[in-house]
């Protein structure tokens, strides 16, 4: 009886379990084993055994450096500012100003896109002939802007478009913290003289710590993982490659050349970065946590 | 009952047995593995009564659009034995969907189109049609031209039969080649020349109307087609004649020729900036009366003459760019097309070739010339008619039956050397290499993809 009790939630788990062996786990172990061979099917239908020769071709390879050092600088800029704008308009929407549930509305939209119709949409509002945006520039004396065919206006635009689209998943992370914060503390600090600064820094901002951890470590984690936008106004990785990133250059391998072995090998490889930044912010969390335990 | 209670019960037992043998049964999974065709998991089968189901995978868009007709008229002429069924992709997803359907073993499609570039990477998984050929007596060299069927040939065997094959040509505005007195460019200098009289800008500086469309470095096919647009006229190549190296055109005076002009064009603002170019902006572009000529493919004409979607219909005109020969390759044009072939893991082979036949056939050529496909027998292109129906069909013809084309990259490297071509004309064109600096680069590299 006993026996039973204990094994009847694992039934009932089973289905769940098999369907995520199916499509996670079988796919994730066939891929690591598929980055031991080098294998493209348009030049021979038959994978040959390479061991980790995929992966030294990649460290090896001056193109991988290229999009490590795109992805890094991509991920520094656009994460700073949709956190700095995210958490300023958090506090602007945690006041009491009229139409602020419309605001809050609005500042959603972006987040509910799709990241490749993003790209597209982008695509067509920057185009520098036919753009909507180079038009309305011109019309304000500003003058059009190579937005899509300058390399050095190439990271810029991403930019843009990614702290456009993901400044209302911090917004709303943090305004969600920024009402949870307890009104006590802060009455009190009020009363004893601090300024709203102070308030700010020293009693709102320790309660928000762990929030803060949490967020920057998701948007971390996709914007190392960059590719819709980038491929949704390019379809590659920009002019003079100044948009080529890690999951670019994946995409490139796999669907340009059909170089599935290695294409398997850099998504470790993506992996693992991936799992290394999100390491640093889980490592600060646990210890804030138990610091504050 | 308490939920806790049915948990416990044989009933609930029962119910999950079910359930995890419909999961186990159930077909979904086994296209999720690696290598399952995707879309579908099942193969052709012959219908009860006899009629064998032929499934064609095609492009989507325009061409889909002008062999649909068709393909309903062979069901028709086939009622009771063969029916067709097609499904559309676009372009790149329809690579994908070929090469996992090989790599299965499933013939998913029996009947697969082949894009012109294609041919060499995938013909170690079509069926040989020589036998098809001899059987029924066709032949394929005076219908289509040997030069086409040779670049469906590989190793002897032919794998394919050209249904829909198009060239590159210069559309023009007649309107504003007069007003400029301007008239069709033979040499590089006089497109250059008419380039720079034909741009119009407006007062505040703006171009209003580019001298020239076409210039386009997004992608590697794009960049490699305008490179090849002038190159292959002036009498270079890309690849040497044997396919094992870099042709040695590529050292010689005639591509540096090509990179000075085109670079010229770029920095005097005679066409839009390449980097950010391909040819969905291009054609529109042209159809919007944007640039005065541009080289596309001879089937869009049909779009530009159509007053619905086409501010410049009426006033086009269209030649095959002719360049002065300075290379020691011979003058061609760049065409394209498609082509359809068997799987060789096909299990209707025979009813799979009788569809092929008959869509390459003159009568359904001719029929599809209305519906807008580029016909493929040499007869259809000389055919008076054809010449008056279609506005780019004389152009065409002198490509195809006179000039001479090649497709550039169509090797078992193409995608490499697009590659090359596609990394240094953006360097080229944003000025962070000289022409010669490219003009070396492009040998060199290509030398290397052709050799490994």
């Amino acid at each position: 009886m006993i026996a039973r009790r204990a094994l009847t939630p694992y039934l009932w788990l089973a289905p769940v379990l098999a369907v995520l062996l199916g499509l996670m786990v079988y796919p994730w172990l066939w891929s690591l084993y598929l980055s031991l061979y080098r294998w493209n099917p348009l030049k021979n239908p038959v994978p040959a055994f390479v061991g980790l020769g995929n992966y030294l071709a990649i460290l090896g390879d001056a193109e991988f450096y290229t999009a490590l050092k795109n992805t890094v600088l991509l991920t520094v800029i656009t994460v700073s500012l949709e956190f700095v704008l995210g958490f300023g308009l958090a506090l602007l929407l945690n006041t009491n100003i009229r139409g602020r549930a419309f605001f809050r509305t609005a500042c959603l939209v972006p987040m509910m896109l799709t990241p490749s119709i993003v790209g597209l949409a982008w695509k067509v509002l920057l185009h520098d002939e036919m753009g909507l945006v180079n038009w309305v520039l011109g019309a304000v004396g500003i003058g059009p802007q190579p937005w899509m065919s300058s390399p050095s206006y190439t990271l810029l635009t991403v930019s843009i478009i990614q702290v456009w689209q993901h400044v209302p998943f911090v917004m709303l992370i943090m305004l969600a913290g920024l009402q949870a914060v307890p009104t006590e503390p802060m009455e009190a600090a009020r009363v004893d003289g601090a300024s709203e600064w102070q308030v700010f820094w020293n009693v709102v901002l320790p309660w928000l710590k762990p929030l803060i951890m949490i967020v920057l470590m998701f948007r971390v984690i996709f914007a190392i993982r960059s590719f819709d936008t980038i491929f949704g106004l390019w379809q590659g990785a920009g002019p003079v490659k100044a948009g080529l990133v890690v999951g670019v250059y994946l995409y490139e391998q796999v669907r340009v050349f059909w170089e599935l072995g290695k294409g398997a090998a850099i998504s470790y490889v993506l992996l693992a970065l991936t799992i290394a930044f999100s390491l640093y912010f889980t490592v600060r969390l646990y210890r804030g946590l138990e610091d504050s335990r | 009952m308490r939920l806790d209670r049915f948990v416990r019960t044989p009933l609930a037992a029962l119910l999950l047995l079910v359930f995890a043998l419909s999961l186990a049964c159930n077909p979904a999974p086994s296209n999720m593995a690696p290598g399952a065709p995707a879309g579908s998991s099942k193969t052709s089968e012959s219908a009860p009564g006899g009629e064998v189901t032929v499934r064609l995978i095609a492009p989507s868009g325009n061409t889909i659009k002008s062999w649909q007709p068709q393909i309903d008229r062979f069901n028709e002429l086939n009622k009771g034995k063969i029916r067709v069924e097609a499904e559309a992709e676009a372009k790149d997803p329809l690579l994908d969907k070929l090469v996992t359907q090989f790599l299965s073993g499933q013939a998913a499609f029996d009947v697969v189109s082949i894009d012109g570039q294609w041919g060499p990477r995938l013909a170690p998984y079509l069926e040989p049609l020589n036998s098809y050929i001899e059987k029924d007596k066709v032949d394929v060299n005076s219908l289509y031209g040997k030069k086409r069927m040779d670049l469906l040939t590989f190793e002897g065997q032919t794998k394919a039969i050209p249904i829909g094959f198009g060239g590159f040509v210069l559309f023009y505005r007649k309107d504003l080649f007069d007003e400029a007195g301007v008239k069709v460019p033979t040499t590089l200098d006089e497109y250059l020349e008419a380039a720079r009289k034909l741009t119009k800008r407006g007062p505040d500086g703006k171009v209003e109307v580019y001298g020239t469309g076409g210039l386009r470095a997004k992608g590697g096919y794009d960049a490699t087609a305008t490179l090849t647009y002038f190159l292959l006229p002036s009498g270079g190549r890309l690849i040497s004649e044997d396919g094992k190296g870099a042709s040695p055109t590529l050292k010689e005076p005639v591509t540096l020729e090509v990179l000075k002009t085109l670079k010229t064009i770029v920095d005097e603002g005679l066409s839009p900036n390449p980097l950010s170019w391909d040819q969905n902006n291009d054609r529109p572009f042209f159809a919007q009366g944007k640039s005065a000529m541009a080289i596309i493919y001879s089937s869009i004409a049909e779009m530009v003459e159509d007053p619905k979607e086409s501010n410049v219909a009426g006033k086009v005109g269209y030649a095959l760019l002719k360049l002065e020969k300075k290379g020691s390759a011979p003058a061609a044009g760049y065409a394209n097309g498609w082509s359809m072939a068997i799987d060789k893991n096909s299990k209707n082979k025979a009813a799979a070739w009788e569809f092929i036949k008959y869509m390459g056939s003159v009568e359904a050529q001719k029929a599809m010339i209305q519906t807008g496909n580029p016909p493929t027998p040499i007869s259809v292109l000389e055919d008076p008619d054809y010449v008056k129906q279609v506005p780019s069909a004389q152009a065409l013809k002198e490509m195809m039956v006179d000039y001479g084309f090649v497709i550039p990259t169509a090797v078992t490297q193409g995608t490499e050397v697009e590659k090359v071509v596609h990394e240094e004309m953006q360097l080229l064109f944003s000025g962070q290499k000289s022409p010669e600096q490219v003009q070396q680069a492009l040998f060199e590299r290509i030398d290397q993809v052709m050799k490994r």
